[in-house]
C-alpha cells in the first residue's frame, strides 16, 4: 500500500509541475484562457467537479500524461519533416552562369529522336517559365545539394536566381535518391535474408 | 500502404519487372502530372509504364491509365509530340529489377525481397553499370517473379454518374 501512496505522491508532484509549465508557456494573446466570450458559463460545482475529475484520472494514470508532451514533440517534430520543402543555400552554389551557357549545356540528344531539339529537352516548358521570372540584375548559378527528408536522401541539381544576397526561385535538372549511409551495410545475421539493400530502393515508388 | 504494381521493361529482349518509377522523377522535377486515376490501392500512381533500353538509352515505349474524367492515358497525355517513345534524359538513379524467388513479402510499395536484384545505373537517361544484389536463397518451390498479395478497388456508385439507384 505504501508503494500506492509513492505512486500517487509522484503523480501528483508531476501533474502539478506539468500544469504550473502550461500556465506559464501560455501566450499572453491565448484568447481560450481569458475571453468570457469563449467560454461556456457553467455553475462554479460543476466546473470544479470537472477539473477534480480530469485531475484525479491525471494522477492516476500520470505515467501515461507525463509521456504525452515526449510524443507531441516527436510527432511535430515528424510532421514539420513532412512539411518542409527545399530550398537552395550558398553552400550548394557550384558556378555563375549566363542563360546562354546554360541552355547549350541542357541540350539533350537522341539518336532515335525522342526528345525535341531544345534546351532541358522534355522539361523545357519548366526551363521558360524559370527563366521569365529572371531579371536583367540577377544571376543564375548551378548548384547541387543533398537533401534528406522522411529519412530518404536525394542529389538535387540544377539552377537558381541569385538576387543580390537573396537566393530565390531554382529549376531542377537532376533529383536522384541516393544511399544513406545508415541503412547500408546491415546484413541481417539473425534471419537468412541480406538487409544492405537501403530501404529507399527497396520501397521507392509513387 | 499496399504493395505495388511494378513497370515493365523490355532489355536485353526479356520483359521484366521493374520496381522503380521513372515518371516520378519527371513529374518532381517538373513536369506536368496528368490528373491520373486511382483506380485500386496498389496502384497509387494510376498508371503502369512500360520501358525499353536501347543501345544503353532508357525510353518510355508505352503507359497505361485512367485518368480522373474517365479518359484513357497514354504516352501521348504526357508527351504528345512523341506518342511512340520518349527518351527519359530527366532520370537519374538506380533501376531495380527483382529476380528469383520471394524471400520476404513485404505488403508496401516495392519493398517485398526476393532471391536477388538486378540493378541497372541510369544518369540522365543513359545506362551507367549494371549489378547484381543478392539476397539469399529461397528454401520454398514458390513461383518466381515480382508479384502482389492483394489490393483493394473502390466501388464505382451509380449516384457518382447521376444514374438511378
Amino acid at each position: 500500500m505504501i508503494y500506492f501512496y509513492w505512486y500517487l505522491g509522484v503523480g501528483t508532484a508531476v501533474v502539478t509541475i506539468m500544469l504550473a509549465y502550461a500556465r506559464l508557456a501560455r501566450k499572453d494573446d491565448d484568447c481560450s484562457a481569458t475571453s468570457p466570450a469563449l467560454i461556456e458559463r457553467k455553475s462554479l460545482e460543476r466546473r470544479f467537479l470537472n477539473e477534480a475529475a480530469i485531475l484525479t484520472t491525471a494522477v492516476l494514470f500520470w505515467p501515461l500524461v507525463a509521456l504525452l508532451p515526449v510524443l507531441d514533440r516527436h510527432y511535430r517534430a515528424e510532421s514539420e519533416d513532412r512539411n518542409r520543402e527545399f530550398a537552395v543555400t550558398r553552400k550548394d552554389l557550384q558556378a555563375a552562369l549566363s542563360i546562354q551557357e546554360i541552355e547549350a549545356r541542357e541540350m539533350v540528344f537522341d539518336p532515335l529522336g525522342a526528345v525535341p531539339n531544345v534546351p532541358f529537352g522534355h522539361l523545357n516548358a519548366e526551363w521558360v517559365r524559370f527563366i521569365e521570372g529572371v531579371r536583367t540584375e540577377d544571376r543564375l548559378w548551378s548548384f547541387s545539394s543533398h537533401w534528406t527528408k522522411c529519412g530518404h536522401k536525394r542529389l538535387l541539381q540544377g539552377y537558381v536566381i541569385v538576387r543580390g544576397e537573396e537566393i530565390g526561385d531554382y529549376c531542377l535538372t537532376v533529383m536522384k535518391y541516393i544511399e544513406d549511409e545508415a541503412s547500408s551495410g546491415k546484413v541481417g545475421r539473425d534471419r537468412k535474408i541480406r538487409t544492405d539493400l537501403p530501404a529507399w530502393l527497396r520501397r521507392q515508388a509513387d | 500502404m499496399t504493395a505495388q504494381f511494378r513497370e515493365k521493361l523490355i532489355y536485353e529482349e526479356q520483359r521484366l519487372s521493374m520496381c522503380t518509377n521513372p515518371l516520378g522523377s519527371y513529374f518532381a522535377i517538373g513536369g506536368d502530372r496528368p490528373p491520373f486515376s486511382c483506380g485500386c490501392t496498389a496502384l497509387w500512381r494510376g498508371y503502369v509504364g512500360t520501358w525499353e533500353i536501347v543501345d544503353g538509352r532508357l525510353y518510355l515505349v508505352e503507359l497505361h491509365g485512367e485518368l480522373e474524367d474517365g479518359r484513357t492515358a497514354s504516352v501521348a497525355t504526357i508527351f504528345p509530340d512523341f506518342p511512340e517513345r520518349v527518351f527519359a534524359h530527366w532520370y537519374s538513379g538506380t533501376i531495380r529489377i527483382p529476380q528469383g524467388r520471394m524471400l520476404e513479402y513485404v505488403h508496401m510499395g516495392y519493398g517485398s525481397v526476393y532471391e536477388q536484384d538486378l540493378l541497372l545505373e541510369i544518369n540522365r537517361g543513359v545506362l551507367q553499370r549494371t549489378h547484381v544484389h543478392r539476397n539469399g536463397q529461397s528454401q520454398n518451390d514458390g513461383p518466381e517473379g515480382y508479384e502482389i498479395g492483394g489490393m483493394t478497388v473502390p466501388a464505382h456508385g451509380t449516384q457518382d454518374r447521376g444514374d438511378a439507384p
